[in-house]
């Protein structure tokens, strides 16, 4: 149940948004049941009719809009996230990062240093909890986004890599990227 | 040596639990003064980690050792850097009373490679939630 503020502030920020540029949302939760297909079809049909067009494919466990184009994928951007380093220097074990950690990622053997073990997803928590400062960055690709471009069609992909558990850092770099990089939001 | 054992309960009676991560309880037993301590895994409910989070426990709680059914990578990698021996095959059908006299037979082999995969996370397993 969506109550009537929460409605009512759904509503105003549509309204907010100028119409000039209307976006088609198309999604499902079941695979294999024309999400692709009628997407492709919407984009190429108005393209053909002379608008200028930018599909995404933000599916980026299988995207495949790319396939059913005939397009090859073009200027490939790494989207990475930071798991930690720790700097034995400045570490005290406090033990605040592996405490802080959702995903028990980090393990403090004994009163040493913490070590990286588990799958970390990057939220970066340690970080930013750490009082001596003593938890590094280090980068770690987890997916690519493509900007594709054919006449009047924009083609934006995300593509998480392989064995990645960061499908949603995929799809903000991909948004990121086409609100930064598409010339028709900018106009 | 402080043994930690995987159980389903707080006492001796209990039975072994043989899954390391998401054991409900940890027996930790003085093999020389038979001294026992139970305490609660509060890792097991974990979404994410919880072999990992269940090593820091018993770490914490001063184990050398660590007896229990299968042991998966990530758990084994803390394990063995927190110097803590592993030891596998605890079987659920034995009491912590009888899996520790096996234990001092020399029944169970210290483990030098983890035997089971990464954990299948906070299933269900047959209602017993």
């Amino acid at each position: 149940m969506v109550d009537a503020g929460l409605k009512g502030r759904i509503l105003a920020a549509l309204h907010r948004k100028p119409l000039d540029i209307p976006i088609i949302a198309i999604t499902g939760g079941k695979g294999g049941v024309g999400k692709s297909t009628i997407s492709v079809n919407i984009a190429a049909a108005l393209s053909e009719m002379g608008y200028r067009v930018a599909l995404t494919d933000a599916d980026v466990d299988a995207p495949d809009d790319h396939i059913m184009l005939g397009i090859t994928l073009e200027k490939p951007l790494d989207v990475t996230v930071n798991v930690p380093t720790i700097d034995a220097g400045k570490c005290t074990g406090c033990r605040r990062c592996v405490d802080v950690c959702r995903r028990n990622a980090l393990f403090q053997p004994g009163d040493g240093v913490p070590i990286l073990i588990g799958d970390c997803n990057g939220c970066e928590a340690c970080m930013l909890d750490c009082p001596e400062d003593a938890v590094g960055k280090e980068r770690r690709r987890v997916g690519e986004t493509y900007m594709s471009e054919r006449d009047r069609l924009l083609l934006f992909t995300g593509r998480l890599m392989p064995g990645a558990e960061e499908s949603s850092m995929v799809v903000n770099a991909l948004r990121n990227r086409l609100h930064g990089g598409c010339r028709l939001c900018r106009n | 040596m402080k043994l930690c054992i995987t159980s389903d309960g707080k006492d001796l009676d209990s039975s072994v639990e043989e899954t390391f991560g998401r054991s409900p309880y940890f027996v930790i037993v003085d093999t020389e003064t038979l001294e026992t301590k139970s305490i609660r895994n509060t890792a097991m409910r974990s979404g994410h980690g919880a072999g990992i989070g269940a090593a820091q426990i018993i770490s914490d709680e001063g184990a050398e050792a660590l007896l229990t059914g299968i042991v998966g990578p990530n758990a084994f990698t803390a394990l063995k850097a927190a110097h803590i021996k592993v030891f596998e095959g605890a079987s659920e059908f034995d009491s912590i009373k009888v899996a520790l006299e096996k234990f001092k037979k020399g029944f169970y082999k210290e483990a030098t490679v983890p035997s089971g995969g990464p954990g299948g996370g906070r299933r269900f397993r047959g209602g017993r939630w």
